[in-house]
Parts: structure tokens; C-alpha cells; sequence
């Protein structure tokens, strides 16, 4: 390193450690800068907790579909099964193929219920009499299945016994009514056996839960459900200014003109429960922004242009300022404010159904819980000035937060699966008090007309 | 609040600590960011742009060794970076060749703070960034030429040029305190 010498030395002891106050707009360039930032997190983050939460509504009912899927599994497996079954071995498919002795008929007859009753499928079936012979020797059936009581005379009831015996195309054709025994074997235990044993080893199958064919939920097997809903769309705030002071009048006209409200958004996710079949109980995060575009042009406008330098005068430091310029024109400024708020709403509803579609009705009322405001305005003189509460010489025009609100909505959903259901919620939204100061001399109130889509997931 | 604290609460995004922490560094930052600068205006841009460095990347803080420090390398390296952007500008107006004058670094003391961080802005610029480098931050003439890729003949040179004329100056300065005494 170079050996500093006494003016580096000197320079550095007075410089090193030196301070120098900042300008003041470099901390307010800074904030900007670092609020959009955080904005930006916060959209980000907005939009990562929305597809977590997609993916969860998603990944529970892919489960859930699983389940039924696993279900749907096992009987192919018996179907499989039964048409690997060896011709020399006793079973099913080659029993439903052969010619049984009349002699044998009554002594067989249990037997071949009980083998019906595991094999209850028509497809299996149906392959098994297709590939066999028509002249294929008579055969002894053997038991092979135990069955569980009841079974014997659920087929009995349907029957099929006496055709077992009949030729290959009138059997085919009796095939079709294992439908209606298949309907009558799901509630009980089927019994599995394995290929090699006479006297099997069984297996218990689960009976198949009931499929939920179609797409709506059973209310009336759970009455009392949670809903969990997530939610955007957009949002129009209808603002009202007013002024009880006569004198304000040309101000609050000023505003009018400068100022035109825009569209806006909405957001949020809401947990809902379900009390009793219809009755709804309500509340989450509700977040909405709006957007007002502030225009105005000074006729008056003068712009110096200075220039500021330091000069050693006779061993002083001066500071000379130079007007070098000066402009006189029409100014014209156009800012977008911008106003965002977050609510926990608090709702009490109620919902009717009808098949895979309803309507419910809401209403309640919404606490403010943060209330941030960007922007620019004319204040009471009429020229613009900003009312971002930590900019640099702000007016204070909006209150902190923004208290308590009326909310009513009405939604239509339709159920795309049992436990999903989209829907479209247009509400009202009326803040009970104004957005402004009381100290403002024009008050500033709110409503808001807004449509949230959205999904919802029941969760029982 | 301790400078931990402080750096975690900015980490957790609260402008409260964000704002404390501009507030507990920024003087000292801005006199770096002066030295470095051409104008005040420069050196409001560059605090600016480094801060917000400090801000993005303060999550890259390990908790070793000065945070003060760390600060300090980020705006110098951001007032390197605005340096080199106006490198060309440099160059159209060229360095003129400085007269030998006495080395009186006496007249340093009769200074403030803020009259020595005016002497160097009005450094020509090649000799402003050396000298903060070498003289003040204590840079090495290798690492300097690393930095502003130049060759480490250039930044002895420059250096050397850059005592000259300060020292020009404080001769002159102590001159005329001298007349002034004198004729008081």
C-alpha cells in the first residue's frame, strides 16, 4: 500500500469520519423508491399465497379423486383373476362354459352361486364365456368361495342359476343382468380367493365407497361445513365530496374538476362456515385499490433556473447564485393517486341450492385495518401539492384509517366438483365515515361497487 | 436500538427501521459520496443510488466486521460506477498540467470540514477519485487501477498531480490569511 504523506494524512484525519447533511429529497426519492418495492413484494406475495392456495384446493382434491380411484382399482384385479384361473382348475370361467349334468344341477347349484358371487362382474364374465369352447366337456364344479350370508339369495332372487346351464349365446345374454346384482353385492365384504387352494385363503376386499357421480355436494350428510374462498375481481369507488362552509365551494369545484376516479381492483380470501344446511357465517381479508387521476395545468407557471457555486473570494468560500433562465408558460401536471385498503369483513348469510348450482345472500359489516394513500391534489389555495402522508411538506387531507363499513353481497356459484365450487359475487360497500380529516374543508366519502370471482373449496 | 436490531427490522421491510437506519448514516455517507462527486446534485444521486444498494442487498450482510464499513465500500463502489459513466466527459476536458507548488499542509487545520470536502469536489475529476481512494479510503495504487481500470503508473500520477494542486491551494489560502492578519 502507498505510505500515505502528511497531506494524505492530514486529509484523511478531517475526512474519513466528515458528515454532511443530505438534501432532504434524497430520503424522499429513497422511500418512493423502496415503497414500490415493497409493493411489488407485496403483489408477488399476493399472487404466491393465491397459487399455494390453489395448489392445496388442488392437491385435496386430486386426493380426494385418488381415493376413488384406488377404489375403482380392485375390481379390475378380481376381473383379471378370474380369467387367468386355469382351465384344469375349478372356477367360474370355464364352469360358465360347461354343460353341467341335469343330475348334477341341484348339488352344484350352491357352488355355483357362491361362485357367481365373487366373480360378479360382468366384463370378467363375459371374457371368460367368449374364450371358451362350445363343446368343452362336462366338469365338476368345485367351491371355491365363501361367501358372507345373504348373498345366496340375492342371486337366487335374480335368477340366474337356471341359466348357467343353457348354451353359450343365451348365457351371453344373461350376462347383462349381473348389472343389476353387481348393484347388489357392492354394500357387502366380497371375498377373494386365491388360485391354488380348495379351500382359499381369503382376502377382504373394502366395499367401494359411493362414488359422487355428480358434481354436487351431499348438504344433507354434512349440514354443517367449512368453505374457504379465494377471490379477485375488479372494483369502481363512487366518490361524493361536499362542504358545509359556502366559501369552499370554488375549492371543492376545483377538486372536481382536477379529479376523476378510476377503475379498481379487489382481493381476498375468505373462510366461510356453513351452519345447518343454509346459514352462512363469514369473514377473511378483503383487500381493495383504487386509482384517481389528478389533472391540472397552471396557466401562471415560472420557472427560474439557477445556478450555484462556490468561489474563493480573497480567501473566503462564496456562494454566488446565477439566474441563468426563466420560463414562463402553462404547467401542466398529471399524477396518479392511488388508494388501497385493507378490510376484515364480518358477514352473515344465507344459501339455497339447487342441483350443482345456488345462490347465497350476504351482509355484515367490515373493519378497516389499513388505510395508505399516494398522491397529489390541489390544497385550499389551489395549487398542487402532495398528500402522501411521508412526503416532503404534505397536506394532510386522509385519515389514517378508515373505520367501519356496510357490505352486502349476492353470489351465484356452481359446483364443478363435489367439494369446488366457482362463483361470481357482485357487492356494495358503503364506508360509514368519510375517507377525509374532519379538519379538511372538503369531506371525502366512499362507496364501492364491486364483483369478486372466486373459488371455493368445502372442506368437511 | 442496536445496529442488529436495525438491520433485521430493515429485513423485515419496516420503513421505520429503513428510515433509522438512512438517518444513522447517511451524514457520513453523503461526505463520501461528496468527495466522489462532481456536484452537490451528483452526490445527492449517488447517496441515493447507494442506499438503495444497501437497502436490496442488505440481506448479503454477513454480521462480520463494520456494517459502517460495508455501507462505505457500497458507495464508494456506486460513486466508481457514476464515475466511470462520466469517464468520457472527463476526457473531453482533458488535465492540464499543474505548476509545482510548496507543500503546506498547515493550512488543512484553518479549514472546516465542509470548505475541504469543496477543495476536493473542485479536484479535476481523474484526481478527485485517485485521491479519495488512495489518500482517504486507503486503497492500494494496485486496487485502484483494478477498480478504474487504468495502470497503476496512472494512479500514482494522478495522485501525485492531486497533492500538487491541493497543496496550490492551501499555499494560496494560507497566503491570503497571512495578508489578512497582516493587514488587520
Amino acid at each position: 500500500m502507498e505510505q500515505p504523506n502528511h497531506i494524505d494524512q492530514a486529509f484523511q484525519n478531517r475526512l474519513y469520519n466528515a458528515e454532511q447533511e443530505p438534501p432532504a429529497f434524497v430520503w424522499d426519492n429513497l422511500e418512493a423508491i423502496l415503497r414500490r418495492k415493497r409493493r411489488r413484494l407485496l403483489f408477488w406475495w399476493f399472487v404466491g399465497s393465491g397459487l399455494m392456495l390453489g395448489g392445496i384446493l388442488y392437491g385435496l382434491n386430486h386426493t380426494s379423486q385418488s381415493d376413488t380411484l384406488a377404489q375403482n382399482s380392485v375390481e379390475p384385479s378380481i376381473a383379471q383373476r378370474s380369467n387367468d384361473v386355469p382351465q384344469s382348475k375349478s372356477g367360474v370361467s370355464s364352469d360358465l362354459s360347461s354343460t353341467v349334468p341335469d343330475s348334477d344341477r341341484s348339488q352344484n347349484q350352491n357352488k355355483i352361486t357362491n361362485d357367481l358371487s365373487k366373480n360378479a362382474q360382468p366384463e370378467a364374465a363375459v371374457q371368460s364365456i367368449t374364450n371358451a369352447p362350445d363343446n368343452t366337456a362336462s366338469r365338476e364344479i368345485n367351491p371355491i368361495v365363501l361367501d358372507k350370508s345373504g348373498i345366496q339369495e340375492d342371486i337366487k332372487s335374480a335368477a340366474v342359476l337356471p341359466e348357467v346351464q343353457k348354451t353359450e349365446s343365451e348365457a351371453l345374454q344373461q350376462v347383462a343382468s349381473f348389472d343389476q346384482l353387481k348393484s347388489k353385492l357392492n354394500p357387502v365384504n366380497i371375498l377373494e380367493v386365491e388360485e391354488d387352494q380348495e379351500l382359499p385363503h381369503v382376502k377382504i376386499i373394502r366395499p367401494r365407497k359411493k362414488k359422487e357421480k355428480n358434481a354436487c355436494y351431499d348438504f344433507e350428510e354434512h349440514p354443517n361445513v367449512w368453505f374457504v374462498d379465494a377471490y379477485a375481481g375488479p372494483m369502481l369507488p363512487v366518490r361524493t365530496l361536499s362542504t358545509s362552509n359556502s366559501e369552499d365551494l370554488n375549492y371543492m369545484g376545483l377538486r372536481e374538476s382536477t379529479e376523476k376516479t378510476g377503475l379498481g381492483f379487489n382481493a381476498g380470501f375468505r373462510a366461510s362456515m356453513l351452519i345447518n344446511r343454509h346459514f352462512l357465517l363469514r369473514s377473511g381479508l378483503h383487500y381493495e385499490q383504487h386509482t384517481e387521476v389528478f389533472e391540472y395545468a397552471d396557466p401562471n407557471f415560472v420557472e427560474y433556473t439557477v445556478k450555484v457555486r462556490s468561489e474563493l473570494i480573497n480567501g473566503t468560500w462564496v456562494t454566488i447564485t446565477d439566474t441563468i433562465g426563466v420560463e414562463y408558460g402553462e404547467n401542466y401536471q398529471k399524477t396518479y393517486n392511488r388508494f388501497g385498503r385493507l378490510d376484515i369483513p364480518l358477514l352473515a348469510g344465507i344459501e339455497w341450492r339447487s342441483g350443482q348450482t345456488g345462490i347465497s345472500a350476504q351482509a355484515g359489516g367490515s373493519l378497516n385495518l389499513l388505510f395508505w394513500k399516494r398522491g397529489t391534489i390541489l390544497n385550499p389555495q389551489g395549487e398542487p401539492q402532495v398528500f402522501t402522508p411521508s412526503g416532503t411538506l404534505a397536506q394532510d387531507v386522509f385519515k389514517p384509517r378508515v373505520g367501519a363499513s356496510l357490505q352486502g353481497s349476492v353470489q351465484w356459484f356452481y359446483h364443478i366438483k363435489p367439494r369446488l365450487r366457482v362463483y361470481a359475487e357482485p357487492y356494495f360497500r358503503y364506508s360509514l365515515s368519510p375517507f377525509s380529516l374532519n379538519s379538511h374543508p372538503i369531506k371525502t366519502e366512499y362507496s364501492f361497487v364491486g364483483i369478486q370471482l372466486g373459488l371455493t373449496k368445502i372442506l368437511d | 436500538m442496536n445496529e442488529t436490531e436495525l438491520i433485521r427490522g430493515c429485513l423485515r421491510g419496516s420503513a421505520k427501521y429503513q428510515r433509522q437506519l438512512y438517518e444513522r448514516f447517511s451524514g457520513k455517507m453523503y461526505a463520501v459520496c461528496l468527495r466522489y462527486a462532481r456536484s452537490s446534485s451528483d452526490a445527492a444521486d449517488i447517496l441515493q443510488d447507494g442506499f438503495v444498494k444497501v437497502f436490496g442487498k442488505l440481506d448479503q450482510f454477513q454480521f462480520q466486521g463494520s456494517f459502517e464499513g460495508w455501507i462505505r465500500r457500497i458507495m464508494v463502489n456506486t460513486a466508481l460506477r457514476n464515475y466511470q459513466r462520466q469517464r468520457f466527459d472527463m476526457e473531453l476536458n482533458g488535465y492540464e498540467s499543474l505548476p509545482d507548488a510548496p507543500v503546506s499542509p498547515d493550512a488543512i487545520s484553518s479549514l472546516s470540514e465542509a470548505e475541504l470536502l469543496a477543495l476536493i469536489s473542485r479536484l479535476p475529476e481523474g484526481y478527485r477519485v485517485v485521491f479519495n481512494l488512495v489518500a482517504i479510503e486507503g486503497y492500494s495504487h494496485a486496487e485502484v487501477a483494478n477498480l478504474l481500470g487504468i495502470q497503476e503508473s496512472t494512479s500514482r500520477s494522478q495522485l501525485t498531480k492531486a497533492r500538487r494542486w491541493l497543496c496550490e491551494q492551501l499555499e494560496g489560502i494560507q497566503k491570503l490569511e497571512y495578508d489578512l492578519r497582516k493587514t488587520s
